[in-house]
C-alpha cells in the first residue's frame, strides 16, 4: 500500500474521535469482501484455504451475504461457494461414518476442525499491521508528518488493543510519549462524559441527555476495539424472496 | 438430587422449546443465555469484588460480548446506568495504569548489568507500557459461557440416549434442523453413547442434505431455462441458512 495513500486515509479517519485504526480496518474489510465476492473466491489457492477454514468466520460470512444482497440483489455467488463447501462437509461426514466404530471415532482427532483461520481475517490482520506501522512512522519526528501529528494530538486516541500493538511496534520515544499523552486525555474526557450521564440521572439533577448518552458504548469500544462494524439492520429483501411473495 | 440432575432438569424445558423452532437449537438457547448472563453481570454481578476483579483483569469484555451488551440496549441495563458505572470503574483503573506505565526519562546505564536492559529499553521504548496495559485474564463472559455451552451439549447427548435419555427430546431432535457445525462438533466431543452419537450424525446428515438440495435448486432456478419456475421460500433463504449452518448464530 502506498505510504501517501495511507496518510490520506489516516487523516480522514482521525477526524471522527474514534480509533482510526479500527475505522480503516472496517473499511478495508468491506473492500476485501467485495474483491472476494467477485474475484478472490474463485482462485485455486483461495479455494484450498476455504476448504481448510470451512468457509469464512461468522462476521465475514454475514458481511458477504449482505454485500451481495445489497449490490446484486441475489445470493448467487455466496450460494455457489457454500453449495460446494456443504458438499465437502457432507463427504467428510460420510467418511467419518464409514471409517469404523464409535470407540474408534472417539479416539480420532475432532471432526470438522478448522485447519486454517478465515482467509479474510488473515488479510485483515495483514492490513492492520500496515496501518499500525504507518501510524507510528507518521507520528515520529524524523520522517513523520506534521499534519498527522497535530491531528493525532487532537484526536480521541486509539482503542486499547491497537494502543498496545502500536506501542510494541514503535522505536520512537516521542511517539510513545504522544500516544500515552493523547490516551490519558481521551480517557479523562470519556470519564467526564460518563460521570455527567450518571449525574443527569439523579433526581435532583435531571436534565436532557446530550452526546454523553452513548458514552458507555464508546467506552466499551475503547476497551475492546471495534473491528466488526454493525451489519445493517434493514437488509434489502432479495429479489428471489420477492419472487416467492409475488406468487402468493 | 445431584448437581447433574439439577442441570438436566433446568435444561430440559429449554431444549424442548428450542427444538420446535427452525435452525440450530443450541444457538437459540445459547443466545438467550448470553443475553441473560450479560444483563445479570452488568446490573448486579459487577458489584461483587471477585467478579469485578475478573472484569478488570480482562479490561472489560471481548469485542463480541461488548457488542452483545450494546445490542441489549440501555433499557434493560438500568437506563444505561449499569454499564456506565462499570465503565467509569474500568476507565479510571486504566487511566491509573496508563499514568504508572509512562516510561521514566531514559538515562544511561550505571553498570554493565543494566547495560543490556538499557539498550533493550532504548530500542523498544513502548514495550514496557504495552506490557503494563496487557489484559491479565480472559473475557469473563467467554470463560463462563463456553463452559455453559459445553454443559448444554453434554445435556443434549444425555437426552438423546435411549437408556438414560428422554423419548420426547429424541423425537423432537429427529424432526429438528440439527445443530450448526460449531455446536455439532462440540456435541460429538461430548457424546458418551453410541446410540446418541448415531442419532446426532443421522440428523446432521439429513439437515445437510436438505439444505444442500435447496441450494442446488436455488442455483438451478437462476439458469435462464428454469427461471420461470416458482422459487420456494426454503430455496430463496437457503443461502442464509447454509451460512448459519457453518458459523452458527451465537
Amino acid at each position: 500500500m502506498s505510504f501517501s495513500l495511507l496518510a490520506i486515509e489516516l487523516k480522514e479517519a482521525l477526524q471522527n474521535q474514534r480509533c482510526p485504526v479500527c475505522s480503516l480496518v472496517r473499511d478495508a474489510d468491506r473492500r476485501s469482501i467485495r474483491y472476494f465476492l467477485w474475484e478472490g473466491k474463485n482462485e485455486g489457492q483461495m479455494l484450498l484455504r476455504l476448504k481448510r477454514s470451512l468457509g469464512l468466520c461468522q462476521h465475514h460470512a454475514r458481511l458477504l451475504v449482505e454485500t451481495e444482497l445489497a449490490e446484486e440483489k441475489d445470493c448467487l455467488g455466496t450460494t455457489t461457494l457454500y453449495d460446494w463447501l456443504l458438499d465437502l462437509v457432507h463427504e467428510t461426514l460420510r467418511d467419518y461414518v464409514a471409517r469404523g466404530s464409535f470407540e474408534a471415532a472417539k479416539r480420532r482427532p475432532p471432526l470438522l476442525l478448522q485447519e486454517d483461520p478465515c482467509p479474510i481475517c488473515v488479510s485483515r490482520r495483514d492490513y492492520e499491521e500496515v496501518v499500525l506501522w504507518g501510524l507510528q512512522q507518521f507520528l515520529a519526528h524524523e520522517g513523520g508528518r506534521e499534519t498527522l501529528r497535530r491531528l493525532y494530538a487532537e484526536s480521541g486516541g486509539l482503542c486499547l488493543p491497537h494502543l498496545r500493538d502500536v506501542l510494541r511496534l514503535t522505536r520512537f520515544p516521542e511517539v510513545v510519549e504522544l500516544l500515552l499523552e493523547v490516551e490519558e486525555r481521551a480517557l479523562a474526557s470519556l470519564v467526564e462524559e460518563l460521570e455527567l450521564f450518571q449525574r443527569k440521572h439523579r433526581v435532583e439533577e435531571q436534565a436532557p441527555i446530550g452526546k454523553e448518552g452513548d458514552a458507555w458504548e464508546r467506552a466499551l469500544d475503547l476497551l475492546a476495539g471495534r473491528l466488526t462494524g454493525p451489519l445493517s439492520q434493514s437488509v434489502e429483501k432479495p429479489e428471489d424472496e420477492s419472487r416467492v411473495d409475488a406468487r402468493r | 438430587m445431584t448437581d447433574t440432575d439439577v442441570s438436566l432438569e433446568l435444561q430440559y424445558s429449554r431444549w424442548k422449546a428450542a427444538l420446535t423452532q427452525p435452525g440450530c437449537s443450541a444457538c437459540r438457547i445459547s443466545k438467550d443465555y448470553v443475553t441473560r448472563y450479560m444483563i445479570t453481570l452488568v446490573r448486579e454481578g459487577k458489584s461483587h469484588d471477585e467478579v469485578y476483579t475478573r472484569i478488570e483483569l480482562a479490561w472489560g469484555f471481548c469485542e463480541r460480548h461488548a457488542r452483545v451488551l450494546k445490542a441489549i440496549g440501555p433499557a434493560k441495563l438500568g437506563n444505561g446506568m449499569s454499564p456506565t458505572r462499570l465503565c467509569i470503574w474500568l476507565l479510571k483503573a486504566l487511566s491509573r495504569r496508563l499514568t504508572s506505565s509512562r516510561p521514566s526519562a531514559v538515562t544511561g546505564p550505571r553498570s554493565s548489568v543494566q547495560n543490556t536492559r538499557w539498550i533493550w529499553r532504548k530500542r523498544s521504548p513502548g514495550k514496557g507500557p504495552a506490557k503494563q496495559l496487557d489484559a491479565k485474564g480472559r473475557c469473563p463472559a467467554c470463560e463462563d459461557l463456553s463452559r455453559s455451552e459445553r454443559s448444554l451439549l453434554w445435556g443434549l447427548q444425555r437426552f438423546l440416549s435411549p437408556i438414560r435419555g428422554d423419548e420426547t427430546i429424541r423425537q423432537l431432535y429427529r424432526a429438528s434442523d440439527g445443530l450448526c457445525l460449531p455446536h455439532f462438533r462440540l456435541a460429538i466431543e461430548e457424546v458418551e453413547e453410541k446410540a446418541s452419537h448415531d442419532l446426532l450424525l443421522q440428523v446432521q446428515k439429513a439437515t445437510l442434505s436438505r439444505v444442500s438440495g435447496h441450494l442446488k435448486e436455488y442455483l438451478r432456478k437462476h439458469d435462464y431455462r428454469y427461471a420461470h419456475e416458482p422459487m420456494l421460500e426454503a430455496e430463496a433463504t437457503s443461502c442464509r441458512r447454509a451460512i448459519t449452518l457453518f458459523v452458527g448464530e451465537r
